[in-house]
């Protein structure tokens, strides 16, 4: 019995530690990104191409209170959708309704975001930490960087990706993700190039979201739908709290 | 089936591929890292001092109803309708906005015999309508003024449509009914954690009970309502309140949250009448989303339950009293499954355990066509001939079961 408590307790240990170093790891990466000791503010540049569809673009206001999950997001363009706004709290969506009557729902975070390639979940605040254990890591160059590359698995089932693969940088920036279904489909590649270093935090200066699925098959070559965006006027002044309300959706509905 | 299985293969290896390729692509040459231009911010305001917009929108449609009505005669009803809406919205700094819109119809909508404040089972349309060919004179949807008192709260007076309460099938928690037909001043501030919204609802026909006939400025056509509303990450609560000066108190609670990718809430709501009388509803409900990027099922599911005592004047169903334990499900359905066609099915069941009657709507909607909508939806309405959804028949012709068929043609400009 003594031998099987040794036997179970070596068994565990590696994978406690693994766990532990996943913590740290993925916290790491967090907080170049999260802005934990005050508000966000930015402007997102969203460019979405469908092939043979052609090309849709959206301006949107973000609103950041990373320390209290909070987040809104507000279309700016194009004029027949500005307005239109999403205010997350945790695991809750609000999304205001004009039409057929004035009223917010709450709807599933894991949402496209205005059917875009993007996600909603894709603008909060990164919680890879909390969301993820590493499961493996390799090392491999991408372009000019040396990368480590992990293999995640998620912690629970509330968040939109069950396995994801992630490049990082020895300055612990994520400079591309791969994000796949339980099966180990994937689903869409994300890549982050470059970034802007703004008040000891890191911002992507554009992000390239490559649908792994979605696509169609032109001149006998397929096209994957893509959607780029990018962060401008970014901005850590307070903000009001009035701003993490529905009321502000409502006043700024159309 | 060895060709069709290697033709998707080549398929999917094809995308992945494509994707690989794609991503690679913009790190052959990857702009460097560097600091961030901050000589710009996000305008809170972001329509502030934006000129006037216009908006104007139609909609035109034609309808043909058949079915069979209780006494199993057929009964046919073609119905058109013409709704033309337009408006302005004018913001003319970060803390004045002026909006209106307005809309003609045809025919002229005939209102609902009984519009009732505490009645949760509100049909979801009116399809009530007169048979005389005229349009309305010009009707005020909304007209109202947003004031904001800096960055702490944010008053709308006028004219205003609001929905509170959380459910979708049932909303007893919407102390704020009847908002769209009055007047109201309603004022929303952040207080701390909390979200704090006051609403004074002017509404003569709504509020005006017992054939009082005070003057405008009286306290009888005027109902007061306070929502208190709180989020963590986790859940988000909230208490509201309504006060009417004839007809009493009504008090209400919520708490929803999300997980395993599930919304779920639970909202409960007692009445207080001046005579004594004491009412209590209680409503739950889940929201589903299931499938990945194609959402195969949408499913919105919910039970209320709702009692009171034998008087009647005061009560959360008024036009059906089914005694204390009076409980009714719900269930709605839609799919993405057939998009790609351009078609949306949904199914609507609402059944009655107090008296078993019910109602199962099943339609399809056709959106293939650009600005037209194409429905056909079969209605099937069941129960005894006093039981709650044979009396609250939507259908003016009061069919059981019934096919329609639609089409509506409409657009919206704004500018």
């Amino acid at each position: 019995m003594r031998y099987f408590f040794v036997l179970l307790a070596l068994l565990a240990v590696p994978g406690w530690a693994a766990d532990i170093d996943s913590v740290a790891i993925l916290s790491k990466i967090d907080a170049q990104v999260s802005f934990m000791d005050s508000d966000f503010s930015a402007e997102v540049q969203m460019t979405q191409t469908k092939p043979g569809e052609g090309i849709s673009q959206r301006t949107v206001a973000l609103f950041r209170r990373d320390r209290e999950q909070k987040f809104v997001m507000l279309l700016l363009k194009p004029d027949s959708d500005r307005g239109k706004g999403y205010l997350k709290v945790g695991n809750n969506l609000w999304l205001y309704e004009t039409i057929p009557t004035r009223r917010f729902i709450v709807t599933s975070a894991k949402d496209r975001f205005q059917n875009s390639n993007a996600r909603n979940s894709d603008f909060t605040r990164s919680t890879l930490a909390t969301d993820y254990r590493i499961v493996s890591l390799t090392k491999e160059k991408l372009g000019p960087f040396d990368t480590t590359v992990y293999q995640l698995e998620a912690r629970h089932n509330e968040i939109t990706f069950p396995k994801m693969k992630v490049w990082v940088t020895a300055d612990s920036l994520v400079r591309k993700t791969e994000d796949y279904s339980l099966s180990g489909q994937l689903l869409r590649t994300t890549a982050m190039p470059s970034y802007q270093e703004f008040k000891g935090r890191f911002v992507p200066k554009k992000v390239t979201i490559i649908d792994a699925l979605m696509g169609k098959t032109l001149n006998g070559v397929f096209k994957n739908e893509t959607t780029e965006y990018s962060l401008s006027k970014l901005s850590t002044d307070p903000l009001p709290s009035l701003i993490f309300t529905q009321s502000y959706l409502e006043k700024n509905s159309q | 089936m060895k060709k069709m299985v290697a033709f998707f293969a080549v398929f999917l290896i094809a995308g992945v591929l494509s994707a690989q390729e794609s991503s690679d692509e913009l790190f052959a040459n990857p702009e460097p890292d560097g600091p961030a231009d901050t000589s710009q911010k996000v305008p809170l305001e972001a329509f502030s001092g934006q000129s006037m917009r216009f908006f104007e929108s139609l909609k035109v449609d034609g309808y043909y109803v058949t079915g069979k009505n209780a006494k199993d005669e057929v009964v046919n009803s073609p119905v058109n309708a013409l709704n033309f809406g337009f408006g302005t919205d004018v913001r003319l700094d970060k803390t004045a906005r002026a909006y209106a819109s307005l809309y003609l119809a045809y025919p002229n909508p005939r209102k609902p015999a009984e519009t009732t404040l505490y009645n949760p089972y509100e049909p979801p349309v009116d399809i009530a309508v007169s048979e005389e060919l005229t349009f309305t004179q010009i009707q005020v949807k909304e007209l109202f003024l947003d004031y904001s008192l800096g960055t702490f709260a944010i008053a709308r007076v006028g004219r205003q449509t609001a929905t509170w309460g959380q459910g979708r099938l049932f909303n007893p928690g919407n102390l704020v009914a009847g908002i769209g037909d009055g007047m109201a001043a309603k004022v929303s501030a952040a207080v701390g954690p909390l979200t704090v919204t006051t609403a004074f609802i002017k509404n003569d026909g709504l509020y005006q009970v017992s054939g009082d006939t005070a003057s405008i400025i009286s306290f009888a056509s005027v109902g007061t309502a306070l929502l208190t509303e709180y989020s963590s990450p986790w859940f988000s609560t909230g208490l509201s309140g309504f006060y009417h000066y004839n007809l009493g108190e009504k008090g209400s609670a919520y708490v929803k949250s999300s997980f395993w990718g599930t919304d779920f809430f639970v909202e409960g709501l007692g009445e207080w009448g001046l005579m004594g009388e004491q009412s209590w509803t209680g409503v739950t409900g889940v929201y589903r989303e299931i499938g990945g990027r194609v959402k195969w099922l949408k499913l919105q599911a919910e039970w209320l339950v709702s009692g009171r005592g034998n008087d009647g004047s005061f009560s959360v169903v008024t036009n059906r009293n089914l005694g204390w334990n009076d409980q009714t499900v719900g269930l709605a359905a839609t799919s993405e499954l057939l998009g790609f066609i351009g078609m949306k099915p949904s199914v609507m069941w609402l059944h009655s355990l107090a008296d078993s009657s019910g109602q199962l709507v099943v339609g399809l909607v056709n959106s293939s066509l650009a600005h037209i909508d194409l429905t056909a939806a079969v209605s099937q309405t069941y129960g005894g001939a006093a039981s709650r959804y044979v009396v609250n028949n939507p259908d003016p012709q009061k069919r059981m079961l019934s096919l329609t068929l639609k089409a509506s043609f409409q657009f919206e400009v704004k500018n």
